[in-house]
């Protein structure tokens, strides 16, 4: 096993580690590497925030629903769905 | 009406799903109105014991994918993968005396000012969540919603989209990256 990763393999490991669980080997990698490299260090923090959000994401997306369609297109596909629905009663 | 209720109760969040996962506003009304209408025709197979929610998210996905296997669409989305692949490595890190891949300077990872997470909204993360994904290709931002949006599993995504566990990591990896540096500039900074 290779000790020293490069920035390129560092990132790698702290941006998937939220998702699929490091080895002892991988976790030491990246350690040794964190402790010299302050750029990865920062990017491993700037992952933790950003993984939090995305983990909290499904049930506050769908509790929030971020975006809202257009009075115009709302109205648009309302009628549609009615016209559709009164030719099936 | 059964239909109004649908766009009452599940309308904006259908559509905010639509969006964040194409990525068009146009193209994310077309897919709502194709999956209601689908919907309303299909009634009979609804099966009581899913939500209704549930059912309507799955038919929405399974447009969505419909949208991406046709053949030109799919084509280009393939040919933008592969440009991706091969240069974003580059942005980032350069070769050094003592490394092939280190971070280039002007991409050093800022100082983040904010360093709890609480201050920041989950709602406007969001928002600038849907402007940075606007900058990776539209397959990336495709299998990466699917796992933070929809939480499909790994395994899943990649069967669906057609690509190797290998690849399936790298690409999460390289949206990181560059959502990181998107939302450097456009959240934190605010
Ligand atoms: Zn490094």
């Amino acid at each position: 096993m290779k000790l020293i990763l490069n920035c390129k393999e560092a990132s790698y490991l702290s941006s998937i580690r939220d998702m699929h669980s490091l080895s002892i080997g991988e976790k030491l990698q990246l350690w040794i590497h964190l402790k010299v490299c302050p750029p990865c260090r920062r990017f491993a923090n700037h992952m933790q925030v950003i993984n939090r959000f995305l983990q909290r994401g499904s049930q506050s997306f769908s509790k929030l629903a971020p975006f809202q369609l257009s009075q115009e297109s709302r109205g648009r596909i309302t009628r549609l769905l009615k016209e559709i629905e009164q030719k099936k009663s | 009406m059964q239909s109004e209720q649908w766009m009452e109760k599940y309308g904006d969040y259908l559509y905010s799903l639509a969006l964040f996962k194409t990525g068009s506003k146009e193209l994310a009304e077309d897919l709502l109105q194709n999956t209601l209408v689908s919907a309303l025709e299909n009634l009979e197979n609804f099966k009581a014991e899913s939500s209704v929610k549930t059912w309507l998210v799955r038919i929405l996905n399974n447009k969505i994918i419909d949208h991406y296997r046709h053949e030109s669409v799919r084509r280009k989305a393939q040919e933008e993968l592969q440009q991706q692949v091969n240069h974003s490595d580059d942005h980032f890190f350069e070769p050094t005396k003592v490394s092939p891949y280190h971070w280039k300077e002007e991409r050093y990872p800022g100082e983040w000012e904010v360093a709890s997470d609480q201050e920041l909204e989950q709602s406007e993360f969001y928002s600038v969540l849907e402007q940075c994904l606007g900058k990776v290709p539209q397959k990336w931002r495709l299998v990466f919603t699917k796992k933070y949006l929809s939480e499909q599993e790994s395994e899943n995504i990649c069967k669906e989209m057609e690509i190797s566990p290998s690849n399936y990591w790298v690409i999460m990896h390289r949206v990181k990256l560059a959502l990181r540096s998107c939302l450097e500039l456009n959240w934190i900074k605010l």
